[in-house]
């Protein structure tokens, strides 16, 4: 495997690509945990098990989703607002917004038709216990008449607890300024 | 994707000077919800003859710090100039007329046009053209700044411009709306300042549905946002028709809707203890209006013709501390039955900065594009537009109901003694808030 690309694994360029065998496999399970999770976490959004989904957040989750500005080319690192939020969570925001669903909240009633297609997942452990875990969201949304598609990044951490991954951190990067949806009901 | 409906009414001057006619006897046509000609008549005598919100002062606060913003769909620029200056400033180069500003917000000595190179101050002065002593020795730059929109005035931190050169000053405009618009903007002393940018989303919806259920609509929120009370996030979201309760109708063209605890309360909106000193000691309202806002616990209104506002306490989970906030909302048209919502947080700015992010938030969580009040709103809203655009509303000339309030509807009552401006009824189990929205929108639409 000498002289091979693994930067899709972590390694900064091509050249420095001699990795251990037990490096690698620590990768690739990485990989898979951090792949399973999200694409778990996609199917029980995508199916509205919105209170089994609770159950993959870890109780001291912080959520955000920054509103998104242009702004010109010497103010980029502006772009995303460090103090504009589409949705600013914590776990008890985020269960009292589920649980709102199963009390009569209109928007969600009957549910959207969502389909998140989560893909260019990037692993890095940065802690024995911590996965830092990027992906990109193509979130397909449709009700009634309407269908729009959502593009954004999301940067999660993933914080293992008794064998279990649960989600610690997301910071949803969206592609749009004026979010093109009538509402943010579910999460991204 | 639009659909062109095919207008069977083309709307003309008598057709909509009658529908102020309709609206005082509680029937408003269906079909002015999505309506191609309506729209495009109502870019011009709505968005093109009054004073239209676009910023608040507290966005731009450096010189040099500016918004893109739009009057109806024309590109506006609103920037603090290097001369501590508000302006609003058409944006598009005198030259071909290309857009100059390429960002939604940012901070620039200069704007500069990507076609030719034409170069404008943050004054708006024409400063910089290329090769123009071999190509424009004659140029009077003068002649060639940026076009300012004819009219622009503020109050209170409210930037607020006008297409129409002959409008009356916007003091007169907010009229003696002032008396309520006060209870928001000059309870605090030093006033309010926004909390980061602004929230925006598009809702296939007509504009005029946002400004309608702003306008007042006390009646809506026991129904469409009962699961907000169910799972304990607002008691805001409950019955209408509470003895406390108020409505304020025609009042400059503009309404409010106040709920109220009982008299001798004291709740200023909700905001907490420690800011009430504040208020007894620092705020401009005037004895009748301090003991109005003393027990005022929502407020919603209208200023014509898509400016709505909101002060209301609200939390993110039952078992948080939840704060009160207050919000600007604006309700923009982009085409028949479509508008891009936008919203603005406010919080007062002498309060602590742990209240500020509490108070993000909890409006956050309540009124925005995620908000668990808001998310509902669209749904309804939805449901008016698409029913309008079709064949139906038109052939049979479809009405709504909007006779809550009219004679032998309910026992709201105008308040004989109270201390305010506007027609203002003992209920808000009345819909005068709204009729007042549709009597001016009718008039702007026929003037």
């Amino acid at each position: 495997m000498s002289h091979v690309s693994l930067s899709h694994v972590g390694l900064n360029s091509v050249g420095d690509c001699l990795m251990q065998n037990d490096t690698i496999s620590s990768r690739i399970h990485d990989q898979f945990c951090a792949e399973q999770f999200l694409f778990q976490e996609a199917e029980l959004l995508d199916d509205f098990k919105l209170l089994d989904w609770l159950l993959l957040l870890d109780r001291a989750i912080d959520y955000r989703i920054p509103v998104r500005c242009t702004r010109p080319q010497d103010e980029l690192d502006k772009a995303f607002s460090a103090t504009a939020f589409h949705m600013i969570e914590h776990f008890g925001s985020l269960e009292a917004r589920m649980k709102r669903f199963g009390a009569g909240g209109w928007s969600e009633f009957p549910p959207s038709r969502t389909r998140r297609n989560v893909s260019n997942i990037r692993v890095d452990r940065n802690a024995t216990d911590r996965l830092s875990v990027k992906s990109n969201l193509l979130y397909y949304w449709s009700r009634e008449e309407e269908n729009i598609i959502v593009s954004a990044q999301r940067h999660d951490e993933l914080r293992e607890h008794d064998g279990a991954l649960k989600l610690a951190r997301r910071v949803v990067l969206l592609d749009h300024t004026a979010l093109p949806l009538p509402n943010l009901s579910v999460v991204l | 994707m639009s659909r062109a409906t095919a207008s069977l009414i083309a709307p003309d001057r008598e057709q909509l000077a009658a529908i102020e006619g309709l609206v005082e006897s509680g029937s408003l046509p269906l079909w002015i919800f999505y309506d191609q000609t309506l729209y495009d008549l109502e870019l011009e005598k709505v968005f093109g003859r009054n004073w239209i919100f676009l910023a608040h002062e507290t966005e731009i606060p450096d010189p040099g710090d500016y918004v893109a913003r739009a009057i109806g769909n024309d590109p506006f620029i609103v920037v603090r100039g290097q001369d501590n200056v508000v302006r609003v400033l058409f944006d598009s180069c005198r030259h071909r007329g290309a857009r100059l500003c390429l960002a939604d917000k940012g901070n620039t000595k200069s704007f500069f046009c990507p076609y030719h190179g034409w170069t404008y101050r943050n004054t708006g002065e024409l400063s910089g053209v290329p090769n123009i002593h071999t190509a424009y020795k004659a140029l009077d730059l003068k002649q060639w700044g940026l076009l300012p929109a004819p009219r622009t005035e503020t109050y209170r931190g409210l930037i607020f411009a006008s297409l129409d050169p002959n409008i009356g000053p916007l003091l007169d405009y907010l009229g003696e709306y002032r008396w309520y618009l006060d209870l928001n903007l000059a309870l605090s002393p030093g006033g309010l300042e926004v909390v980061g940018e602004p929230h925006r989303w598009q809702i296939e919806a007509d504009w005029k549905s946002g400004a309608d259920n702003f306008a007042g609509d006390s009646y809506h929120t026991q129904t469409l946002h009962q699961s907000i009370l169910r799972i304990g996030l607002s008691d805001a979201a409950g019955a209408s028709g509470g003895k406390n309760d108020i409505h304020v109708t025609e009042c400059s063209g503009h309404s409010t809707s106040i709920r109220r605890k009982d008299p001798g309360a004291t709740y200023f909106w909700g905001y907490p203890q420690e800011l009430h000193r504040d208020f007894h000691h620092g705020s401009e309202l005037s004895e009748a209006q301090f003991d109005v806002v003393r027990r005022a616990v929502v407020y919603t209104g209208t200023i014509f013709p898509n400016l709505s506002l909101i002060h209301i306490f609200a939390k993110d989970a039952p078992d948080n501390a939840g704060a009160a906030f207050f919000s600007l909302r604006q309700w923009k048209p982009r085409a028949p039955g479509k508008m891009e919502a936008w919203s603005w947080v406010l919080v007062p700015r002498s309060a602590p900065a742990e209240y500020k992010e509490r108070a993000y938030r909890a409006a956050v969580a309540s009124f925005s594009p995620s908000g668990n009040f808001e998310q509902d709103d669209s749904i309804a809203w939805g449901g008016v537009s698409r029913a309008a655009k079709g064949q139906f509303a038109k052939q049979q000339n479809v009405m709504l109901n909007y006779q809550m309030g009219l004679a032998g509807m309910s026992q709201a009552k105008v308040l004989a003694d109270w201390p305010g401006p506007g027609t203002v009824y003992d209920s808000n189990l009345e819909e005068g808030v709204q009729r007042t929205f549709w009597r001016h929108w009718s008039r702007a639409m026929s003037a």
